[in-house]
């Protein structure tokens, strides 16, 4: 992210401290939501077919997830223990259906393309989860930095496996042609099975195999 | 533990700002929202039998498409919106009751007929315009769209790679017998010399059934009315 300002001239504490460095860095790596807590599967194999869908799929999951996170982080101390989760999910709902509404008045074909899965971010594990686990018991600051670390970490991921699919599916990237013609004249065909759910299967678990293997200490940490 | 008083209450204002704001940003958008919806399907008309300049758009459209409504039977109605038929609706209708709109596009004397639909996809609605030669047998385009298909499966419906394999098909025998285009299974299929065919795509097979489907259900709803313009010509 660019607000990691390192040290203002004055030598006073830094925009962000250590720790909150680390909430907005590690879900992106050692905490990721989709690779590492394996949550928010669902959609991650659903659109990610093209860049395009997938990168306003995880602008939109970004903005619940942090929005979300401050909401209930500002409310935490007066929400009644036995309504908790309904609450959280009457927030999460509220600004799904926000963002529902202001793409289909902004972004009518990418809204028309993202179809359901903008409504499912309702139900996306990572929102609830990070309300339950992080948001409840910390400063609405700190919950912020770690809504967009949990939506830029499942936005990543989102964004890896979307280049695989559509290259090799489709051959294009944001819709542009990248494979030459001249390829396919040769013989080479788009291929198929990119453009089904399994695909995103085997991408993510490719992708935490090597996670893993570089990192030999998140190995049975899940 | 909060007592059930401050629960309730809780509760019942949450659920009044939550709602409130809602219905703020949904009212607010939502003339912007039908625009976008009209003109989308606007474009979708136009963009059957030629080039859209989303610019000149609004002044296009009413420039060069007619809008009629028939019945059943393939009289004409008069005093009827086009736009304002919604196509499911009216398929619930008895026969008699019925009223199907019809696009008329004519530019430097050459007619083009666009016939819209709507069926059923694998999860929900899809409809299309399909644009007809002045024989009012021959496909001169086709423009899908779908509200929920899987994105990069059936949602494939709607790219030009997949309208294109219309182009050129017919939906009537030597005969003059309605014979509407089905899809073929998986992809990859020769449809050359298969005029009643078009290639289909892997991994949409049931969103594909329901655009074959939509063909047969809703040209034979508009046989009279072709047969009714057929001699006018």
């Amino acid at each position: 992210m660019s607000t990691q300002i390192q040290t203002p001239p004055n030598r006073t504490a830094p925009v962000l401290s250590k720790k909150q460095r680390k909430l907005l860095s590690d879900p992106i790596g050692d905490t990721n939501p989709i690779t590492i807590q394996v949550l928010g599967i669902c959609s991650a194999l659903a659109i990610t077919t093209q860049m395009r869908t997938s990168l306003v799929m995880a602008l939109s999951v970004v903005f619940v997830v942090a929005c979300s996170n401050v909401a209930i982080s500002l409310l935490r101390n007066g929400i009644p223990e036995r309504i908790r989760m309904i609450v959280q999910l009457m927030v999460v709902a509220g600004l799904v259906v926000l963002v529902d509404q202001v793409l289909k008045a902004f972004a009518y074909d990418i809204s028309r393309q993202l179809s359901v899965y903008i409504g499912l971010i309702i139900t996306n594990c990572i929102v609830m989860g990070r309300l339950e686990a992080f948001a409840l018991s910390n400063r609405p600051r700190d919950a912020l930095l770690d809504g967009i670390g949990n939506g830029v970490g499942y936005g990543a991921i989102l964004m890896v496996v979307a280049f695989f699919r559509e290259l090799f599916g489709a051959g294009t990237l944001f819709g542009y042609q990248v494979v030459p013609q001249a390829f396919y004249d040769a013989g080479y065909r788009n291929n198929g099975i990119m453009l089904t759910p399994a695909a995103a299967m085997f991408i993510i678990g490719i992708i935490i195999w090597i996670h893993r293997a570089r990192r030999p200490k998140l190995v049975d940490i899940s | 533990m909060h007592s059930n008083k401050y629960t309730v209450i809780y509760a019942s204002v949450l659920t009044a700002v939550v709602g409130a704001s809602l219905a703020v940003a949904v009212s607010g958008l939502k003339p912007r929202q039908e625009r976008n919806a009209l003109m989308a399907n606007r474009r979708a008309i136009l963009q059957t039998v030629m080039d859209v300049n989303p610019q000149t758009l609004e002044a296009d459209y009413p420039a060069l498409v007619t809008e009629r409504v028939f019945d059943l039977a393939g009289q004409e109605v008069s005093g009827v919106e086009a736009f304002s038929l919604n196509l499911r609706d009216e398929a619930r209708k008895t026969r008699a009751e019925q009223r199907l709109p019809l696009f008329v596009f004519s530019r430097d004397g050459v007619k083009r007929y666009i016939v819209p639909m709507q069926g059923a996809g694998l999860w929900g609605p899809i409809g299309a315009y399909l644009a007809l030669e002045a024989d009012l047998s021959t496909i001169y385009g086709i423009a899908f769209s779908h509200e929920k298909e899987t994105p990069g499966l059936g949602a494939e419906i709607d790219r030009p790679f997949f309208e294109d394999r219309y182009k050129g098909k017919k939906i009537y025998d030597k005969g003059a017998k309605l014979e509407p285009v089905v899809v073929l299974r998986g992809s990859g299929n020769n449809t050359a010399g298969m005029p009643h065919a078009v290639d289909g795509l892997t991994g949409a097979t049931i969103t594909l059934s329901g655009v074959s489907q939509m063909f047969r259900d809703e040209l034979s709803r508009y046989d009279r009315i072709f047969a009714s313009i057929r001699p006018a010509q």
